[in-house]
């Protein structure tokens, strides 16, 4: 059976009504009578009723047949009268053919616009929304096909609701495949993004406070159950990947403790403080079955896997499974001694429970047996939920959540600094545990190694403060960023400078390595080329002394030897010894000073090159001792050098961040925005509508005056005058009468007169009868004048009523766009003129009940006098006879 | 701004009423101590009068503060401003008083607690009512202690039993527990407070704060000022304004008159609101309770008519009885009664003392006496016979329950434990002695029969109860599972009285007929709440918890060595005159069997809420009572000698509707056992009862289980209970059937053959009728009583016998002879 999906759209069904309304206003007495005239009366009549169905009444077609209502207003697909007539449904009608598509056409604007009666009907809409939420039966317990359901820019990121304070949270849940948290919060529910703990979404829930949360089984829909303390519950249920709410069922007296959707989307069942179960049918939002068992507070609620069967447990201890359809009881499982707290199916069969008296349990449904029993919190347990993997999370009031394996062992416990906790759950993957407790506070918690990641907020700020924070973040960001550079910089600087270090040390090395090279050419420069000449030439000049002396000596000795003679010679040659000694000696003289100059020369040299020597060893000393220590500066440097530019490069990173942060920001405000108009925008749909049936029931209403005047038109005055007038004269033609029946007992008492005294004695008393019936003849006649009167009175104000009629129809011949804007206006006149057309009418015929009792009472006067003068005639007779 | 305005319209309205004598003028509290800016205390001063009348002057005094910038004071309620301390200067009619008043941490907020802010507010609500969710199981599944005893578990259940219902600490005023209480939603208790009321502030701003616990040392309340003590309203309209002060174990105060549940138990006479403002109705008593925390006081309101022509006639007074009543009288402006005549009065001692009727010899002697103290010379005959004993003996064996029970107290025991009673009031044992040798009794209660009273009831509480029942006149079982709602009983009080009853040891004896009580030296009570071991402690006494004795110095301490009989100990205090609740408590039991109506009525359910009516002749009376070492005897005749006991019944303009004040006498229906013996004597038939010889007295029935059918339908005592409303004398219709169709009556008529042996004797008719008048009612027939009767002798066809015992029987079932008046 195909259903009309789009209906379901909050103004969707409201406008194509009015579309189809406005193109053609397909009524049951102009319409669709003449067609079942045709086609189905034969059967469908009052007297014959085939299926129980008679269809030649509006009132009747509206009641349907033995099986129930056959027209739904506003929708054709679903209203059994247009699916025989299409043969989409058994018993095919008419059972011998098929109307013309122009007749089903007729059928089907006809249930469309509102299931008119007659032009001055209003129409007619099943009120209860259509949803069609039914999902293949084989996808349950699957993962659906696509990307996981979130919500994507289409719930306001702003909370409706702010707060200076958290309080608990008692509803929590996980979407089964997408990492998605909602928590109930203050009139309304918020939901994370389990993987980056931002908000998701926040969906509004005006009436009330969320109580219990679940996700369908494919996490598309959210059921929120709630309202307020005493006074109202209800469950919504939300299309977290479209931020639409679809359906709303209950209208409780005390707020729902705990709600569920099945796994096939065709129930929802809630309970609450009023001990009752309440299943309602997704398709028709209608209440199915009312189940009055559990003996205290229904507070836990869960559908199994399947979608067949419903669990809810009560403050009592008690846990009963239902069937959904027919809602028998498949199951009581006695055991817990506190309230239920928290119900999860296992499996199809296996349901565990956690409750205040401190234990969890397992059951077999099957069996109707407790499989285990164990203490999951002293003091009492709060809460269970499971997670897709099978992972179980329960909260207690010892101030723990405790991560179950699928297999029922303990994984881990995580423990709530602040206060007792009210919920605890697994993400999708159960890769992280999220816990709220008493007051307010949100955890999460890494399931592998139970380390705190973060929290979130159940009063998050709004748009605005988060932007703002968010760029205040930026600015904190750049700076850091700045800093970071400014300290790579000094990293670098001193580098270099230990790196310049490091070459001084290399330059002065080599500088006076330099040194003692260049010290040691001049010193075996200066000895090669100065010292050992100037040596040679003073050895040359010693050795000329030797041989100068030597020759002095030879000279001496010759000299002394020389005779006298020779002496001369000798003597020159003594002298000339003598003088080559000198001359020896003087250049040995010269010869040694020139060397002792040089070897002063050389010996200063020599020191140079000691002291250069020396200035090497110290600088290759300092480089050697020098070295490591600026090698591990360079390393150190260059370490932090490294890390400098990672903190640069992280700070950039962290700007970037928060600069994407702030585009995000821009984005979700811009989608902010974007969803306050489409909400305005919705809602002003929603306005629209109503102002569109607002200008229909004023169009009716100017209908209904023009029909209620064309009536009173109807009314023929005339008629009415004429049948008063006949009354009238009726009373005349009895007065005539009367008249004729006086005179002729008048005649009579005259002709009688003289036969006896007594007889005119009794004349005289029926005179005064006569006299009677004479009075009222005359009241008769004031009373014709006064009937006349009273029907020119009628008159003028059917001239009056007239006048407003032409009021009324010169206002509507005003074109339609003047008319939308007075729309109030005219609707008011309208009514008013419709009202004053129905009080003329009233008085009209009020009038004319007047008229007709007067002229009822002449007549009757006259008959009275009439009778009045037989009565005399027959005492007349008598004595007459008993005269004569 | 419209009190200001109330106050000037009612200011000259009170000035000009007659000008009276100033006799005193009181102020309350005597010193006001405000700490935080919180702190308040309102100033009420009471003026008394000469002619006894109170008013309450608050509003026409002058007030001067010494300092005024340190307080406000708007509404005559002082409020701080800075810290200091000055003094508040009231002046009026010519008098001057002063108030210290102490001003600390003026701009500093107070803490908000939850045992002493929160709390109050539900005792002040109502909430924590038995009747709503003080009930033991709570109201729709939320339950309070009764009053506000256990204010940790309410905290527990109102933060944390329901998670996410009670309270939202996010958005208060939508909390549940607000929107309940304001009647916002749903409620089946209905709309309690108002938005702006105190009450729902105080939880806003409890919550606002994140509904903290209280902390560790968080002061508690230990006692509960309440001024005026007493007032006496003139004329209807008139107010008086009500002062409650909290003092708190740390010894700080709060004025609290408008954060505490006033009740009144007399709404005709006297209305109460909410802040403690009571206003008068019509003439009569009534009694103001104030509850705050778990403490409840009250205060005591007279009402008078506005008479000033009233002149208290010269009544003479027979004795100090007379003068304490006359002075309650003189105060409320009722004129008494005049004394009965001679044959009523006989009538009505014999009956009340020694419950028979005085035979016709001793009715004309009594008439015919012409000495001036003859009702006392008749008081003290009839004190002195062995019937009066016998009266005595009854009344007694109903308050310790004589009655066999199976397996567990059986006949002998019975006559045992009747035959002592008996014995002791024949030797005129004093009072005090019986008391102590029935609690102290040990040894077998065949030997010692006193020790009947540990076999008759072998629970330890419920001997606790019975204990303090007979012998205190108080009903302290409410204290079992919350401190007491009427009264100054703390649960602590309770377990610890009981606790001196916990070291009874009971073995059977020989006869397994017989228990053989002893001391066991060991054991204790717990109290329920923690299950803590109490200590012993007299009732009202000091015990070891630390109280402020009558001079406010801190006390402790109970001389009670481990291992003494405490039986023993308590027998001494009980009986005692360091017990102020005994001797009165004996004689208000005595009054009340002469007047027929206790000063604290009924007699054993004394409490503050239910005050004496004339307390100075109730201190008297047990004063008296005590230094006579408990002469019963001499009680008696006091009580049979005043004016009061011989008042006529016939009422004046006056005491017409006053019931309480002695200012008439009562008439009261004869007592089923009494009525049975006199019926029996004037008709001169006997009666048989189990266990007695036949002609006993139905007086002497020794077993409360012994009834008739006569006995039960008046209203016998089962002796089940201690309660005195075991014995009801409330008129009902099968009653009056069983005397006109019964068979008592009627058969005892004929049987004893009273008029033929009067005929026998050879009186006339008119003899007899005499003769049964004065036997049966004390008097001779009137005139007209005597023409009428006398027609009905000589009826044709019956005899005169006939005729006599049919007046016989007409004069036993007349109202004069069922009521002693």
């Amino acid at each position: 059976m195909t259903r009309n999906l789009k209906s379901i759209a909050l103004t969707g069904a409201l406008l194509t009504g009015l579309q189809a309304q406005a193109a053609d206003k397909v009524t049951y007495e102009d319409h669709v009578l003449p067609i079942l005239r045709n086609a189905c009366l034969k059967c469908h009549n009052p007297d014959k009723m085939k299926a129980d169905l008679d269809l030649s009444t509006f009132n009747a077609v509206i009641k349907g047949s033995g099986t129930g209502e056959i027209v739904a207003g506003g929708d054709a697909d679903n209203s059994f009268l247009y699916q025989v007539i299409t043969h989409a449904e058994e018993p095919t009608m008419p059972p011998n053919g098929k109307l013309s598509d122009k007749e089903i056409e007729v059928f089907k604007n006809w249930i469309v616009g509102g299931l008119l009666e007659n032009t001055g009907s209003k129409a007619v809409m099943a009120d209860k929304p259509k949803v069609d939420l039914t999902i293949d039966p084989d996808s349950l317990g699957k993962r659906p096909e696509g990307p996981a359901p979130m919500p994507v820019e289409v719930l306001s990121l702003d909370p409706f609701v702010r707060t200076e304070r958290t309080s608990i949270s008692t509803a929590i849940a996980v979407s089964p495949w997408a990492p998605l948290v909602a928590i109930g919060g203050q009139r309304q529910v918020i939901l994370y993004n389990t993987d980056n703990l931002k908000v998701a979404g926040i969906i509004p829930f005006p009436k009330g406070y969320p109580h219990s949360l679940n996700f369908s089984a494919t996490g598309k829909l959210l059921v929120i159950g709630g309202g307020r303390g005493a006074n109202l519950g209800f469950s919504t249920v939300w299309d977290v990947t479209k931020g639409e709410q679809i359906l709303t069922v209950g209208e409780d007296l005390d707020v729902v403790l705990a709600t569920d959707i099945s796994a096939d989307q065709r129930y929802i069942a809630h309970g609450g403080p009023d001990r009752l179960v309440r299943i309602f049918s997704t398709d028709t939002g209608e209440m199915l079955h009312k189940i009055k068992k559990h003996t205290d507070w229904v507070t836990a609620m869960r559908f199994g896997p399947k979608g067949k069967y419903v669990a809810s447990g009560d403050r009592a201890g008690g846990i009963h499974v239902w069937e959904a359809e027919p809602g028998g009881r498949v199951a009581s499982l006695m055991g817990h001694r506190g309230r239920i707290t928290g119900l999860e199916w296992v499996s199809t069969n296996v349901v565990a429970s956690v409750s205040e008296d401190g234990t969890g349990k397992l059951w077999n449904i099957d069996e109707v047996t407790q499989l285990k029993s164990w203490t999951a919190h002293s003091g009492g347990a709060s809460g269970l939920r499971r997670a897709q993997t099978g992972d179980l999370v329960t909260v207690g009031r010892n101030r723990r959540a405790t991560l179950w394996d699928a297999g029922g062992t303990a994984k881990r416990s995580f423990t709530f600094p602040g206060d007792i906790p009210a919920t605890g759950v697994p993400t999708h993957d159960a890769k992280r545990v999220i816990g709220t407790d008493w007051t307010g506070q949100v955890y999460v918690w890494n399931a592998a190694d139970g380390q705190e990641i973060g929290r979130l907020s159940l009063n998050p700020a709004t748009m605005a403060e988060q932007f703002a924070a968010a760029q205040k973040n930026v600015e904190v960001k750049a700076a850091a960023a700045q800093a970071a550079e400014v300290a790579y910089k000094a990293v670098l600087d001193q580098i270099a400078k230990a790196k310049a270090d490091q070459a001084a040390f290399t330059a002065a090395v080599t500088m006076r390595q330099k040194a003692v090279t260049d010290s040691k050419e001049a010193l075996d420069k200066l000895v090669a080329e100065k010292q050992k000449p100037a040596q040679a030439k003073a050895a040359t000049s010693a050795k000329t002394v030797e041989v100068a002396t030597a020759a002095k000596a030879t000279a001496d000795k010759a000299l002394a030897a020389a005779a006298e003679a020779d002496k001369p010679a000798a003597q020159a040659k003594t002298e000339a010894a003598v003088k080559m000694l000198n001359d020896a000696q003087a250049a040995k003289n010269s010869a040694d000073k020139a060397l002792a100059t040089i070897n002063t020369q050389v010996t200063q040299a020599g020191t140079i090159h000691a002291a250069a020597n020396k200035s090497l060893a110290e600088a290759q000393t300092k480089q050697k001792t020098g070295q490591p220590v600026l090698t591990k500066r360079l390393a150190d440097l260059a370490k932090a050098n490294s890390a400098e530019q990672a903190k640069v490069t992280a700070a950039g990173a962290a700007l970037t961040s928060a600069q994407e942060d702030v585009d995000h920001l821009r984005l979700s405000k811009t989608f902010a925005a974007l969803y306050t108009v489409r909400r305005e925008v919705s809602s002003q749909d929603a306005e629209l509508s109503q102002l569109k049936a607002e200008s229909e029931s004023a169009q009716t209403a100017l209908t209904n005056a023009k029909a209620a005047l064309a009536a009173a038109q109807k009314r023929d005055l005339g008629a009415v005058k004429t049948a008063l007038q006949a009354k009238v004269s009726g009373a005349q033609n009895a007065k005539a009468k009367a008249d004729e029946a006086l005179a002729a007992a008048q005649a009579e008492v005259a002709k009688e007169k003289t036969k006896v005294v007594e007889a005119q004695k009794l004349v005289a008393t029926r005179e005064a009868g006569m006299k009677q019936a004479q009075t009222n003849l005359q009241t008769a006649q004031t009373a014709e004048a006064k009937t006349k009167a009273a029907a020119k009175v009628e008159a003028d104000k059917l001239a009056s009523a007239q006048k407003q009629y032409n009021d009324i129809a010169a206002v509507e011949l005003v074109p339609v766009q003047t008319i939308d804007r007075a729309l109030g206006i005219s609707v008011t006149q309208a009514l008013i003129a419709k009202e004053n057309a129905a009080k003329a009418l009233q008085s009209i015929e009020r009038e004319l009940v007047t008229a007709e009792k007067a002229a009822t009472g002449t007549a009757a006067a006259a008959k009275a006098a009439q009778d009045a003068a037989a009565k005399v005639k027959v005492a007349m007779t008598p004595l007459a006879a008993a005269l004569s | 701004m419209k009190k200001i305005f109330l106050s000037l319209l009612t200011a000259p309205l009170l000035l000009s009423a007659a000008p009276k004598d100033l006799v005193d003028l009181q102020v309350y509290p005597k010193d006001a101590h405000l700490v935080t800016l919180r702190g308040k205390q309102q100033i009420m001063l009471q003026a008394k009068f000469a002619d006894s009348t109170t008013r309450d002057v608050s509003k026409d005094a002058k007030y001067t503060f010494a300092n005024p910038a340190l307080v406000k004071f708007e509404d005559n309620i002082i409020k701080p401003v800075t810290d200091g301390e000055t003094e508040l200067k009231i002046e009026f009619g010519g008098r001057t008083l002063t108030v210290p008043v102490k001003v600390e941490k003026a701009t500093e907020e107070r803490p908000i607690r939850f045992s002493l802010d929160v709390m109050p507010t539900f005792t002040k609500g109502g909430c924590n009512a038995g009747s709503c969710h003080g009930s033991a199981s709570g109201k729709d599944g939320f339950a309070l202690s009764l009053f506000g005893f256990d204010p940790n578990g309410d905290y527990n259940r109102i933060t944390r039993e329901n998670l996410g219902r009670r309270i939202n600490l996010a958005l208060p005023h939508d909390s549940l527990l607000l929107e309940k209480g304001t009647g916002r939603v749903t409620h089946t208790g209905g709309k309690l407070f108002g938005n702006e009321s105190s009450l729902y502030k105080t939880i806003v701003r409890w919550l606002e704060a994140g509904a903290p616990r209280d902390s560790a040392g968080t002061p508690k309340v230990m006692d509960l000022e309440i001024h005026p003590q007493q007032s006496v309203l003139e004329g209807e309209g008139s107010q008086q304004q009500i002062i409650v002060r909290a003092v708190y174990s740390d010894g700080s105060t709060r004025d609290v008159t408008h954060e505490t549940m006033f009740l009144t138990n007399n709404d005709v006479t006297t209305t109460v609101d909410g802040k403690g403002m009571m206003t008068a109705g019509t003439r009569g008593e009534a009694f103001i309770m104030a509850r705050y925390d778990q403490i409840t006081v009250g205060t005591q309101v007279l009402v008078i008519p506005e008479m000033p022509d009233f002149k208290f006639p010269n009544e003479p007074e027979a004795n100090y009885i007379d003068t304490l009543v006359h002075n309650k009288l003189k105060k409320i402006r009722i004129t008494p009664s005049g004394v009965c005549d001679d044959n009523t009065f006989v009538r009505r001692a014999y009956l009340d003392i020694i419950g028979v009727l005085p035979t016709p010899e001793a009715v004309k002697a009594f008439v015919a006496d012409k000495s001036p103290d003859k009702r006392s010379k008749l008081v003290d005959e009839l004190i002195a016979r062995p019937e009066f004993v016998r009266m005595w003996v009854m009344k007694w064996a109903e308050l310790l329950q004589i009655r066999t029970q199976n397996n567990q107290f059986y006949y002998k025991n019975a006559v045992l434990y009747f035959e002592w009673l008996r014995e002791q009031f024949e030797q005129d044992q004093p009072m005090d002695k019986i008391v102590q040798e029935l609690l102290g009794a040990r040894g077998g209660t065949f030997s010692n029969p006193a020790g009947n009273f540990y076999q008759v009831e072998r629970d330890t509480l419920k001997l606790t109860e019975n204990a303090a029942q007979i012998f205190m006149g108080m009903r302290i079982q409410c204290a079992q599972c919350h401190n007491h709602p009427f009264d100054r009983w703390t649960m602590d009080d309770y377990y610890s009285f009981a606790s001196l009853f916990a070291q009874v040891g009971r073995k059977t004896g020989e006869d397994n007929r017989e228990t053989i009580i002893y001391n066991r030296g060991s054991g204790g009570v717990r109290h329920i709440v923690g299950n803590r071991d109490m200590p012993p402690k007299f009732l009202g006494a000091d015990g070891p918890e630390i109280r402020k004795d009558a001079n406010g110095k801190m006390v402790s301490g109970f001389p009670l060595k481990d291992g003494a009989d405490r039986r023993v100990a308590l027998a001494e205090w009980l009986a005692s005159p360091q017990n102020p609740f005994f001797a009165k408590n004996m004689a208000n039991i005595v009054w009340a069997h002469f007047l027929g109506q206790g000063i604290v009525e009924p007699v054993d359910d004394v409490r503050i809420s239910n005050p004496p009516s004339n307390p100075e002749l109730l201190e008297e009376l047990g004063k008296r009572f005590q230094e006579s070492d408990y002469n019963f005897k001499q009680l008696v005749r006091e009580i049979c000698n005043s004016r009061a006991y011989q008042r006529s019944v016939q009422s004046t303009e006056s005491n017409q509707s006053d019931t309480r004040n002695f200012a008439k006498s009562t008439i009261r229906r004869v007592r089923a056992e009494v009525l049975l013996d006199i019926i029996s004597q004037v008709t001169d038939t006997q009666n048989k009862f189990r266990g007695l010889p036949n002609g006993s007295s139905a007086v002497e029935i020794v077993d409360g289980g012994t009834s008739t059918f006569f006995l039960t339908t008046f209203g016998r005592a089962t002796r089940t209970t201690v309660c005195s409303c075991e014995v009801a004398l409330e008129p009902n219709l099968s009653q009056a059937l069983h005397l006109l169709n019964g068979d008592t009556v009627n058969t005892k008529c004929s049987q004893g053959g009273v008029v033929r042996k009067l005929l026998q004797a050879g009186k006339k008719a008119e003899d007899v009728i005499d003769e049964l008048y004065i036997r049966c009612l004390a008097r001779k027939p009137t005139e007209t009583e005597k023409t009428k009767l006398m027609a009905f002798v000589g009826e044709e066809g019956r005899t005169d016998e006939d005729v006599l015992n049919d007046l016989f029987w007409a004069v036993l079932n007349s109202k004069e002879f069922i009521f002693n008046h």
